[in-house]
């Protein structure tokens, strides 16, 4: 059987990219991206069995013909594909005018980075052990309430590696290994049906037993849900994992240098001033140990860093990729990423690594009872990814929501629909707590923001 | 990789669960190509060719299956591709609560099954397909307004599908799927207002040399619209008769009701369909439809002819007359529920075991004109397309059209900004008071279905024009 083993394949995939950047001399430039992620994915879904295991290999081509960028991408790798790939991209970038804002591919930099926590453990987990924790976590959630009628519970373990070398000398591997495990469950009373929530993601082996029936915990609380009846505005308490998609797509947007350069950022001609309450510290940190987006380096070979988004309520700084720093005549702050899990398909692109935010001192208890009146929204929202990530203007829903009244939380609440100025939000923050949560955002705690609009 | 060789390495992955001794094997290969051209104005801006080829082997074994894949196409890979599926389903067997039996299939044998176009673009340069791009932006530009910014996006699929299995099926087709698409953002002073259009489905590039979808149409019609609402006010709040043009109707055909018929959801308990099975669900207008091959020429759409279990792609009616007729299945599904195959087990590539996904879900036509709907619609709203929005699994939803008008009178009275619909989908099919006589449906490389991971599946979504009483609209502050 074929197993997957980091360092043999990080070797072998960094001859064959070497092997690609030999193909190219005669180009102008190339830059050369292999990635193989193995995924093991085991769901169940009340009872049924669905589960797969594979690998997803391939390869990402960039030439530089005739001073413009071309890009193509083909799954498998041998040296023919390596060839055709590299003509298909040369087709490309003869079909493409001329870039004004393109100097080259990046050149090398020489700062220290390093993957994230690798646990030997997690590499030698199996669908067996996969399947045991999944089996677990199905159990204790349907043994919580006999209310819990429906679920879908996951475990997957993602291993990776990629390797990217270009004609400026850039040649370098990054590895990491994650598990993670969910669960996402239905209960019923009296026709009534509603939904909870519970996720737990790691790069060290974790296990899954008190997921299952958290989730089961969070659903049945909803149980006894009334609904709001009025629209208002008023003070939001947003537990760490309901807050953290929307942060991630506005932050993404945001402090991208090549958003602030093409002037779709709200943050454009802001550095140095004040945007955000100033409780509010937030980093971009692809150096964090134990983070899930931690790599060596970002997807052009640049290592990974930490830079200081927000500090103490101040814009500090944007994220770069390559291309928008030598456009600026900088460094790359190492933020270029493509898209998992087969990045080979994929052109670089600014993006987040791992987002932090300073915690506070309460946890959420601690949140809630600083709130005269307001909300509390646990679990996940909906619609998050429909914002206007430019302006900053959205309207969520939120499916588990809870009604805060001189400091204590009280009923759950039919869904309610949130809505807001993200940006402007950032200046009502007025709490923040000691939870930080791993997720694939980076570590975030809950948040309190005042002034929004509620309504259901 | 010739398409016979596929078959000898689909053939060896059959062979290899034959000898496990598995109860069912299924394999096969996903050979794509896919080009992606964006533009913002007059500059293109990403230009992508990706070619994804990759085998899957999903077996059935003491009632649990396994699925595994490879990227490289050698008989070596395969075989281990098998041996791990179906290891995979023999530590599932262990825990799976439920078993699952994929029936009795019939198994098919049809090669190279095509559609017949013109143009088809394999046969067109990345260049005649950017300056497609870039004559839907110059005509954006010269029917706008003050514009402030355009983003154009030219998408193709297109490729090979082949499919083995241990009960004697062979089959291979080939997918098709063109998309062009604009999005116009106009400002004045500090209006922005946002103009948007575009065609997509299993066509050659001739669909963009007919006259509703040349792309100086499509670019005109992006600026025109946008243009329009810079004027437009905002909708009145509150519940209205509504007119929903043919793509939102079809969004909320297959967003909001047929999610709920998938019989992976009814077979969990997560549906709230789940024991609806024959109920009068909604009006006697509301008829909804999935189903595989098309009349391309007369209604567009998805064309697709077998399911990734190689099932022949069956039209289904899940709604019939208001009344709950049928769930879409895979094999395992409809041998669970002792239904027949309805041909809906698809996967994205090859990353995936195939699922329950809609194939083209569609509002049934009814008897009314354009005109006779306006004048029933009374004083309403006209809405049309969406551009995105969320359906619950409990069946409510919100959805924002992209425009609309108010009606009154059976008159357009004035072009309305954002306009969000809002409601429990049962209400809506209830609600129902009559649909026109005409079918459209649209398909789209950019904006496919997501679910479990395998995100953008091309999909076929649309209808008639529905009347529909009592639709909340408004809903923001």
């Amino acid at each position: 059987m074929m197993t997957f083993d980091p360092d043999q394949i990080a070797d072998e995939l960094s001859t064959l990219a070497e092997l690609g950047i030999k193909k190219a001399e005669g180009l102008e430039e190339a830059e050369v991206f292999i990635s193989n992620v193995d995924t093991l994915n085991v769901q169940v879904y009340t009872g049924i069995v669905e589960a797969r295991q594979g690998m997803a290999l391939g390869l990402g081509i960039r030439v530089v013909h005739a001073g413009k960028v071309g890009f193509a991408a083909t799954s498998g790798i041998d040296k023919a594909k390596i060839d055709s790939t590299m003509q298909e991209a040369i087709q490309v970038a003869k079909a493409r005018p001329l870039d004004p804002k393109f100097k080259h591919l990046p050149d090398p930099i020489s700062i220290s980075s390093k993957d994230g926590i690798t646990d030997k453990q997690l590499l030698e987990f199996s669908e067996e052990e996969a399947l045991k924790e999944i089996e677990v976590l199905s159990e204790e959630a349907l043994a919580y309430d006999k209310r819990v009628k429906a679920l879908n519970g996951v475990v997957v373990l993602n291993k990776g590696v990629f390797t990217i070398a270009n004609s400026r000398g850039i040649s370098t591997c990054s590895k990491g290994t994650i598990l993670g495990g969910g669960v996402y469950l239905t209960a019923m009373e009296n026709g009534k049906q509603k939904t909870g929530l519970e996720q737990l993601e790691s790069r060290r082996l974790v296990d899954f037993c008190e997921v299952g029936s958290k989730a089961a915990q969070r659903a049945i609380k909803m149980l006894d849900s009334k609904p709001l009846g009025k629209s208002l505005r008023t003070t939001v308490v947003w537990e760490n994992i309901a807050i953290s998609p929307l942060l991630r797509g506005m932050f993404n947007t945001a402090s991208s240098a090549q958003n602030v350069q093409e002037g779709r950022s709200y943050f454009k001609g802001k550095l140095n001033q004040k945007v955000a309450d100033e409780i509010f510290t937030i980093i971009d940190d692809g150096q964090l140990h134990e983070g899930l987006s931690t790599f060596k380096t970002d997807a052009e070979g640049i290592p990974s860093q930490t830079t200081t988004l927000i500090e103490d309520g101040v814009l500090k700084g944007y994220l770069y990729d390559s291309y928008s720093a030598l456009y600026e005549k900088r460094e790359s702050t190492g933020n270029a990423g493509r898209r998992w899990p087969e990045p080979f398909l994929f052109t670089p692109a600014v993006s987040t690594s791992n987002l932090v935010v300073k915690p506070g001192k309460n946890d959420l208890d601690g949140l809630t009872s600083q709130v005269d009146e307001g909300i509390l929204v646990t679990d996940f929202i909906m619609g998050a990814g429909h914002s206007n990530v430019v302006t900053g203007e959205f309207s969520v829903v939120a499916p588990n929501a809870y009604l805060i009244k001189n400091g204590e939380v009280k009923h759950p609440l039919e869904s309610v629909t949130i809505a807001g100025n993200f940006f402007h939000s950032l200046k009502n923050v007025t709490e923040i707590g000691s939870d930080s949560k791993i997720t694939d955002v980076g570590k975030i705690p809950s948040i309190t923001i005042k002034d929004l609009t509620v309504s259901g | 990789m010739m398409m016979n060789n596929m078959f000898d390495l689909l053939e060896h992955a059959i062979m290899t669960g034959e000898k496990l001794g598995v109860k069912l094997v299924e394999a096969r290969s996903d050979d794509f190509s896919i080009r992606e051209i964006s533009a913002e104005r007059e500059e293109i801006k990403d230009v992508k060719a990706i070619r994804q080829v990759g085998i899957g082997v999903n077996v059935f074994h003491e009632g649990a299956t396994g699925y595994s894949f490879a990227t490289e196409s050698s008989k070596k890979a395969v075989e281990e591709a098998t041996k791990r599926a179906f290891k995979i389903s023999k530590a599932s067997a262990k825990i799976a609560k439920v078993k699952v039996d994929p029936g009795q299939g019939k198994p098919q044998r049809q090669k190279e099954l095509k559609l017949s176009v013109n143009k088809h673009p394999e046969d067109f340069s990345i260049t005649f397909k950017k300056d497609m791009v870039l004559r839907t932006v110059e005509a954006a530009k010269e029917h706008g307004k003050n514009i402030s910014s355009i983003a154009c996006r030219y998408g193709e699929l297109y490729g090979e599908k082949c499919f083995m299995n241990s009960e004697g099926a062979q089959i291979s087709w080939q997918p098709l799927l063109v998309d062009l698409r604009i999005y116009v953002l106009s400002k004045l002073g500090n209006v922005l207002a946002d103009g948007s259009d575009g065609m997509g489905g299993s066509f050659g590039l001739e669909l963009f040399d007919t006259k509703e979808y040349l792309p100086e149409e499509i670019g005109g019609n992006a600026g025109k619209w946008a243009a329009e609402k810079l004027e437009a006010k905002p909708a009145p709040a509150g519940k209205y008769r509504a007119l929903c043009e043919n793509r939102l109707g079809g969004v909320l055909a297959h967003e909001s009701f047929g999610h709920l018929t998938e019989s992976d959801f009814v077979v969990s308990g997560m549906s709230p369909l789940a024991g609806k099975m024959g109920e009068q669900l909604g009006s006697e207008h509301a008829t909804i439809i999935d189903e595989g091959i098309l009349q391309m020429k007369r209604n567009h759409g998805f064309w697709l002819p077998f399911d990734d279990q190689g099932v022949k792609t069956a039209k289904t009616t899940i709604l019939d007359r208001g009344k709950l007729t049928h769930y879409l299945h895979d094999r395992k599904t409809a041998t669970f529920m002792d239904s027949s195959f309805t041909g809906n087990a698809r996967a994205i590539n090859y990353n995936f075991p195939p699922i329950v996904r809609m194939k083209n879900t569609y509002f049934s036509p009814g008897n009314l004109s354009f005109e006779e709907a306006m004048e029933q619609l009374g004083t309403g709203i006209y809405a049309i397309r969406t551009a995105g929005g969320q359906a619950n699994a409990d069946g409510t939803f919100m959805f924002k059209a992209v425009r609309g008008y108010y009606v009154e009178h059976g008159e357009k009275k004035y072009p309305l900004r954002e306009v969000t619909l809002a409601g429990s989908i049962l209400n809506f099919l209830k609600n129902i008071e009559g649909a026109t006589k005409e079918l459209f449906i649209y398909s789209s490389y950019f904006g496919g279905c997501g679910k479990g991971g395998q995100y953008p599946l091309p999909v076929g979504l649309g209808g008639p024009h529905l009347l529909v009483r009592e639709v909340q609209f408004g809903g923001e502050k």
